[in-house]
């Protein structure tokens, strides 16, 4: 993985115009360790033959190592910051793609229209970020 | 833990009403899991402050294991998630609850939203909506 922007784009109080990028060569070894890692060994997403008679064609990425990146995107920008995502998985991104996070500010305060898209491609992630107005660790008692 | 599967043993959309709690586990983001993450990602982690993204990896092996056996063709169309400040740290024990908070059918499809909630210390670290499509 590694970053796509120069992080002093945003440096300053100011509200980043954008997030700081992330970018994730996918692969099959890749997608292998994260079926390991969340138990989802769904062969959509490991079995070339399986995969072959689905609508895909090929095999496909987890949704959630899209999600992933995402979140690594705006931990880059903000650090531990409390947030919340509302996002859509809208297209498949085959395994073997490159797979870019980030997103854009919104004019509403602490709001980034967010995305994860294929290199050079569509969006395959698409939604809406909020950032809570300050760092605070949620504690249970909050809301008894 | 609920266990009302139908006499295929699978999970299928009648099995699931509002509020069901699915199951609660403990959970740790041992040194494999770690390992696996820093693999896909090419990234080093601080044990003391694990990237949150593990939390989400975490919240779908929970879902995963307490919703399955599924039936083929579930499609995971959307996701909420609140990633509220702190960072797991590496063997801590975390409680994942999941439960449905809501089930609706929309345009002939089957729709159900999976409720997580991460705890940690009785902290919450994670709260999110896993939304699907069931095939049947």
């Amino acid at each position: 993985m590694s970053m796509e922007q120069d992080p002093t784009e945003n440096a300053g109080n100011a509200k980043p115009r954008s997030l700081i990028g992330t970018r994730l060569e996918t692969s099959a070894a890749g997608t292998a360790r994260y079926a390991a890692l969340t138990a989802d060994f769904n062969p959509i997403h490991l079995d070339p033959e399986f995969s072959r008679n689905t609508p895909f064609g090929v095999p496909i990425n987890h949704g959630t190592l899209g999600l992933s990146l995402l979140t690594q995107s705006i931990e880059a920008t903000f650090g531990g910051r409390s947030f919340s995502l509302d996002i859509r998985f809208t297209r498949p991104a085959p395994v073997g793609v490159v797979l870019i996070a980030g997103g854009d500010a919104l004019p509403d305060e602490d709001t980034y229209d967010v995305h994860v898209a294929i290199e050079d491609g569509p969006r395959v992630i698409e939604g809406t970020l909020r950032l809570s107005n300050a760092f605070k660790p949620y504690q249970d008692s909050d809301h008894k | 833990m609920t266990d009302i599967r139908t006499e295929t043993g699978l999970w299928d959309y009648a099995a699931f009403h509002d509020g069901q709690l699915l199951g609660q586990m403990t959970f740790r983001i041992d040194e494999t899991r770690m390992t696996l993450w820093t693999g896909i990602f090419e990234k080093r982690c601080d044990p003391r402050a694990l990237p949150r993204s593990l939390l989400v990896s975490a919240m779908m092996e929970a879902y995963l294991r307490v919703a399955q056996p599924r039936p083929p063709g579930n499609i995971h169309a959307g996701q909420t998630l609140s990633l509220h400040g702190r960072e797991p740290r590496l063997d801590e024990v975390l409680i994942i609850q999941t439960s449905v908070e809501r089930k609706f059918e929309r345009k002939g499809r089957k729709w159900i939203a999976f409720r997580s909630d991460i705890r940690a210390d009785g902290t919450r670290l994670l709260s999110g909506e896993i939304l699907t499509i069931w095939a049947s």
